[in-house]
């Protein structure tokens, strides 16, 4: 048995090596989504392009320009003269926010009137309005508590034994610096691992059948169960370098952390696999053209692997019945898996909840698979 | 040309769909799943963290700063921890994503009128989100130590008729310079708005440039392409004849996802819907253009799925459609310029969300234009010389 399933596995090798395609999705691919995602794809938002229409012109409404350019986010496109000027930079899209500082601002916030300063923000995009808006606000108080302070201490420094004042203190863990791309390479590996285990394996199955050379197969003294295995195991293989790749590539190349056990990850990652490899299989058998398995693979397991798995996109957000769908994703728990280890470096008696139910998924759907095959051969 | 002849390809072109089942799903159900998907789930807004807090002062002060956190709607209070250990327990397994550690004598301290540290543990891991939930505890606490200071003078100052007795009467409304901020184009900030546009154009994109690549490559494999080759048909022929089909079938498409967003969604498109069309026909000679290169680089149609995989993935993430560009290295920011899905997005979200004209986007029309231009040429003359 054992020879059987080994000759299947040295077949299906073979065939990889030989096919320039299959090796170009195999290694291409990952490297290739790790620099998109990694490199060009950046969330942190900084140096949003800012212009300013400053009508007031005095020292407090220079200061608070300062503040927005010091702070690091934004960036001075433009200083305006005119009102006419707002509507075409933001239609043009050339910035991002608008700050406008009325007459006599420093005047009136002198008196003590709340004086309004107008931000005009592009929520074309309102994912990054959103960010805009919280520095926006941020900065805005910052400036307005400051301004309280120093015209409390100089017109009435005598009533106040002391100004009180509270200080926030972030503690940031697990990724100090915010980079993104510690938050990305965690999850794109089981975005990876979904990529090889379903549209490798189920292309490689349906185009057999394609070609007719199943049948060939069947007529052999092999037994489906062992087909399968001496299928799947070259996958598997492949799965653990591209694994290994991406974590070698994020470490040196990325500088991407690695805190908790590797050996841990390698266990885990297998369970996620098993679950993988087994919608691979499954959608083999449904589809009979290389066309459609990579079209159901891509529509039904990759789209949403991406996009409602929380890889970039917080699932807390979402409305509750994709929340609802979400939960039949074996990868939203691989990748809370995959973050706790290489993040936070924390072990099995915090990820077991993720674990036991990857555990079972695997069970639920190799079982779903093998039975599905044995009918589909008999 | 004769138009005779170049009906029929045409007519064969649309038999040969029409009996091609599978290709259904991929013109009229993948729109409409992009759409559910990226105008539901894409969205970076946080609200409802999930929150811990750990009260050492536990008084009125202190209750009151954490009910500041409570009722904002972006923080869920979720966790009372009991130590600084149980904390950060809580941020290690993931139930928390930030905890607010308050210490022991914060109202006495802040009574003195000392200077108090709240300390915020906060998950990095998604540092977006991360960035977001700080810039929230910020504006909470600023707002909440202003509000100290006013209770912190006593009431005889505020009598006075100058600055503390003009503020007092002011500070319950807003803050000394009060934010206004103004939200253009998208006023509730809804990721519908932002993405249906981006998905007509990912649409556009992914359809025409399949089934063009697909179909002349289909021809290729199975051998007809030379059948068809040694009839009287002219290649100039056989192009436009393979080619309309897919044009009609892109702008079907295109209508499609509008009266979808108009009627699922909501989403209206404000600019003209006839330089929507106009920029749409431009776009296509790119995408006609992108295919039937594929279609020259490809032996089978594998091949050809696999290069039209590798070329969505790389144009949707890279041109501004889901992705901001502003914030990609220069480098990309640049390769951006050679490819024409980053014009077509600009100038369909343009007419959407901005409802803006000619005047605004008239070099972003140029440019698709030339870009296309310069795809459908460069790419013809390469299938010319595979073909002779």
């Amino acid at each position: 048995m054992f020879r059987r399933i080994y000759v299947v596995v040295v077949k299906e090798i073979t065939q990889i090596v030989r096919d320039p395609i299959a090796l170009l999705l195999m290694f291409i691919l990952p490297a290739f989504l790790l620099f998109i995602f990694g490199f060009a794809i950046n969330l942190d938002i900084r140096t949003i392009p800012l212009a300013v229409l400053d009508h007031d012109k005095t020292e407090n409404s220079r200061v608070l320009v300062d503040r927005f350019i010091t702070s690091g986010y934004f960036k001075l496109k433009q200083r305006l003269s005119s009102e006419d000027q707002i509507n075409w930079l933001l239609d043009r899209g050339e910035v991002k926010a608008i700050i406008k500082i009325p007459a006599n601002f420093q005047r009136e916030v002198f008196k003590g009137k709340s004086t309004p300063v107008q931000i005009i923000i592009d929520g074309t995009d309102n994912n990054t309005a959103t960010v805009v808006m919280g520095y926006a606000r941020m900065i805005m108080q910052q400036h307005s508590k400051d301004v309280l302070f120093e015209l409390l201490r100089t017109s009435r420094g005598a009533i106040l034994a002391g100004i009180p004042t509270l200080d926030v203190r972030p503690n940031i863990w697990y990724n100090p610096e915010l980079r993104s791309i510690n938050f990305m390479v965690p999850g794109l590996i089981g975005i990876i691992m979904m990529v090889v285990g379903v549209v490798n394996m189920s292309v490689s199955i349906v185009r057999e059948k394609e070609r007719g050379t199943i049948e060939a197969i069947m007529v052999s003294p092999l037994r489906p169960f062992e087909l399968m295995l001496g299928k799947i195991i070259p996958y598997i293989l492949i799965a653990f370098i591209d694994l290994n790749l991406i974590i070698l590539l994020g470490k040196f190349v990325f500088h991407v952390p690695f805190r908790g056990s590797f050996l841990l990850f390698l266990f885990l990652s297998f369970l996620f696999l098993a679950s993988a490899l087994s919608m691979g299989l499954f959608i083999s058998s449904i589809a009979k053209t290389c066309q459609v398995a990579w079209l159901i693979s891509f529509l039904a397991t990759i789209l949403p692997s991406i996009i409602l798995s929380g890889f970039i996109f917080p699932i807390s957000n979402m409305p509750k019945i994709i929340q609802f769908i979400s939960y039949f994703l074996p990868v939203r728990y691989f990748i809370v898996i995959l973050r706790g280890i290489i993040l936070k470096g924390v072990g099995l008696s915090v990820l077991y909840p993720q674990a036991l139910v990857l555990v079972g998924f695997a069970a639920v759907l190799l079982a779903s698979c093998s039975l599905r095959f044995k009918k589909r051969l008999a | 040309m004769s138009l005779r002849r170049i009906l029929a390809i045409i007519l064969k072109e649309l038999t040969q769909l029409k009996r091609d089942k599978k290709m259904y799903p991929l013109l009229f159900s993948a729109p409409i799943l992009q759409l559910i998907v990226l105008g539901y789930a894409a969205n970076f807004d946080i609200k409802h963290i999930p929150t811990g807090v750990l009260d050492m002062d536990n008084t009125t002060m202190s209750r009151q700063y954490l009910d500041a956190f409570a009722f904002n709607g972006y923080f869920d209070i979720l966790y009372r921890a009991h130590s600084r250990q149980e904390l950060c327990h809580l941020l290690d397994t993931g139930k928390i994503k930030i905890g607010i550690d308050i210490p022991v004598d914060f109202q006495k301290n802040l009574k003195k009128g000392a200077s108090v540290q709240v300390h915020v543990l906060v998950d990095g891991a998604d540092s977006n989100s991360a960035t977001i939930g700080l810039n929230y505890v910020s504006i909470i606490s600023q707002r909440f130590s202003s509000n100290l200071i006013l209770r912190s003078i006593d009431t005889a100052a505020f009598q006075s008729n100058d600055f503390l007795g003009t503020w007092r009467r002011e500070i319950g409304k807003s803050m000394l310079v009060d934010d206004a901020l103004r939200i253009w184009y998208n006023p509730e900030l809804s990721s519908k708005q932002f993405f249906v546009p981006g998905v007509i154009c990912m649409i556009l994109l992914i359809v025409t440039t399949n089934l063009t690549a697909l179909s002349l490559v289909r021809e290729k494999e199975i051998g007809t392409l030379e059948q068809i080759l040694v009839t009287p048909v002219r290649p100039g022929e056989i192009l436009l004849g393979k080619l309309s089909p897919f044009i009609i079938i892109g702008f079907i498409d295109v209508m499609f996802i509008l009266l979808a967003a108009m009627i699922i969604f909501d989403v209206f498109i404000k600019g003209s819907l006839f330089l929507l069309f106009l920029s749409a026909g431009f776009f296509l000679f790119s995408t006609l253009g992108l295919g039937i290169f594929i279609s020259t680089v490809s032996r089978t149609q594998e091949q050809a799925m696999i290069f039209l995989f590798f070329l969505v993935l790389n144009m949707t993430m890279l041109c501004g459609v889901i992705f901001p560009i502003e914030n990609m290295p220069k480098v990309i920011q640049w390769i951006t310029y050679l490819l024409p899905l980053r014009y077509f997005a600009i100038i369909v979200r343009g007419l959407f969300l901005k409802g803006v004209g000619i005047a605004v986007l008239w070099d972003q029309i140029f440019y698709l234009f030339l870009c296309g231009i310069v795809i459908f040429t460069l790419s013809l003359s390469r299938m010319k010389k595979k073909i002779a």
